[in-house]
């Protein structure tokens, strides 16, 4: 079986080669829960009034765009939007551009605030956020949870994670992503035994173990999991009860899963060349910076124009960007730039910069 | 934005006006900001720093918040251009 992978290449739709990938049973039947509460502080200002995944990138998109495009093109229409702090611009986005799934063909994005379902706290951390909301994931009746996090870029198949997952007969699987030994105490490492079931598992450990076969590199938690809907029932409602957790996948749940249950690790990578795809958690000022910049490359990693895995957002409806004004002297010009729709550069001059 | 202006290397947000004769370089301006007419970025981190934030990479945050801010300094709006 091929499957395509966003970002490998793989299929040539236009072109007549047929593509494997399809949108199977197993994707139908997930629902996906994209955690978009976090306070998302490191970048500074940036998210002063907003949340991180309501954040502006790429000229046109939103970081939350990344996401809800990736369960969409992966075939996964039962989506809730969990949210908290500063939700007002994300709402309003979710709604202006993600509101065209059928309801009756059993499609939605649904934005889920904080309520205070179960009492006078608020989400209290990423697995409480998804244990104060398993009566509306119990109303769908999915059979399998993907969990994802909405302030992450890149471009992804869930189908093939989900296939992992049931191959395995997993409990939870969670999807990683190869980092320099040098970084990795900034993740969330995993130890794993020769079938990818994870053996041990540190949240910004201090000595990070490299991964089977490398020296250089570890396997890092992207924050993205599938769970079995019942397992997810167990393990959070136990969580929800222990008075000493911080109610935290990360901190919490995954380390308190591996040794009672069968947890793997599944490496997102090309499938063609096993290296590692794109993926930037566009955490701080200068990774945000960096990854905007990276798009004016002749040919960035992250490939926008791909037609096949196409990224959805809300757009207003503007006239195309314009340069007026051929004298010397006055000339709007843009070099190495992505021009937004609604510009407008008449003597102004552009060279390598990305935005509307 | 305007006239005899000049941007580098800098990650425009949405919704943003930059004046007349500005010069932004290594920025990020963020959505709906309004950057005065002679404003120059990137240029003193010095300068940037009293006014925006300079992240460790020399990269500078503009925001409307930071812009207002500025605008109300005794000594005027952000590094008018041969200041």
């Amino acid at each position: 079986m091929s499957t395509y992978y966003p970002g490998s290449g793989g299929r040539q739709g236009r072109s007549g080669r047929v593509s494997g990938r399809f949108v199977s049973q197993l994707t139908k039947g997930t629902m996906a829960l994209i955690m978009a509460g976090g306070r998302g502080e490191r970048l500074r200002q940036l998210t002063a009034n907003r949340a991180k995944p309501a954040t502006p990138f790429g000229g046109k998109y939103r970081i939350i765009d990344f996401s809800l495009s990736n369960c969409v093109n992966s075939g996964i229409r039962q989506i809730l939007v969990l949210t908290q702090y500063k939700s007002h611009s994300l709402i309003q986005h979710v709604q202006r551009g993600w509101g065209y799934l059928r309801g009756e063909l059993g499609e939605f994005v649904q934005l889920v605030p904080a309520q205070q379902k179960l009492g006078e706290q608020w989400y209290r951390g990423t697995a409480d956020s998804v244990f104060q909301n398993l009566d509306i994931i119990d109303a769908h009746g999915p059979e399998l949870v993907l969990v994802l996090a909405g302030d992450h870029v890149y471009k992804m198949d869930y189908g093939p994670m989900i296939a992992f997952h049931v191959e395995r007969g997993a409990d939870i699987t969670i999807g990683m992503v190869q980092v320099p030994v040098a970084t990795a105490h900034e993740f969330g490492i995993a130890t794993v035994d020769a079938e990818q079931r994870i053996v041990d598992f540190r949240e910004k450990p201090a000595k990070p173990d490299p991964m089977p076969g490398r020296s250089d590199v570890a396997l890092a938690s992207m924050g993205i999991y599938v769970f079995g809907r019942e397992y997810l029932r167990q393990v959070l409602t136990a969580d929800a009860a222990d008075p000493r957790s911080a109610h935290d996948f990360g901190k919490n749940i995954i380390p308190g899963a591996i040794q009672g249950s069968r947890v793997f690790a599944y490496a997102f990578q090309s499938v063609e060349t096993q290296a590692q795809a794109y993926w930037r958690d566009v955490g701080t000022v200068d990774a945000f910076y960096t990854a905007n910049m990276e798009l004016i490359f002749v040919s960035p990693e992250l490939n926008l124009y791909d037609s096949d895995w196409p990224i959805w957002t809300y757009q207003e409806q503007m006239p195309c960007a314009k340069f007026v004004l051929d004298e010397e002297g006055r000339r709007g010009t843009a070099i190495n730039s992505m021009v937004a729709g609604g510009c407008t550069s008449p003597w102004t001059s552009v060279p390598r910069s990305t935005g509307p | 934005m305007d006239e005899r202006s000049e941007i580098y290397r800098s990650v425009i947000l949405p919704h943003v006006v930059v004046g007349k004769g500005c010069r932004i370089s290594r920025a990020i301006i963020d959505e709906g900001c309004v950057v005065p007419d002679g404003t120059v970025i990137g240029a003193d981190a010095e300068r940037d720093r009293e006014r925006f934030h300079v992240t460790g990479e020399g990269v500078v945050l503009v925001t409307q918040d930071m812009l207002r801010a500025a605008a109300l300094r005794p000594d005027g709006p952000p590094a008018a251009s041969g200041a």
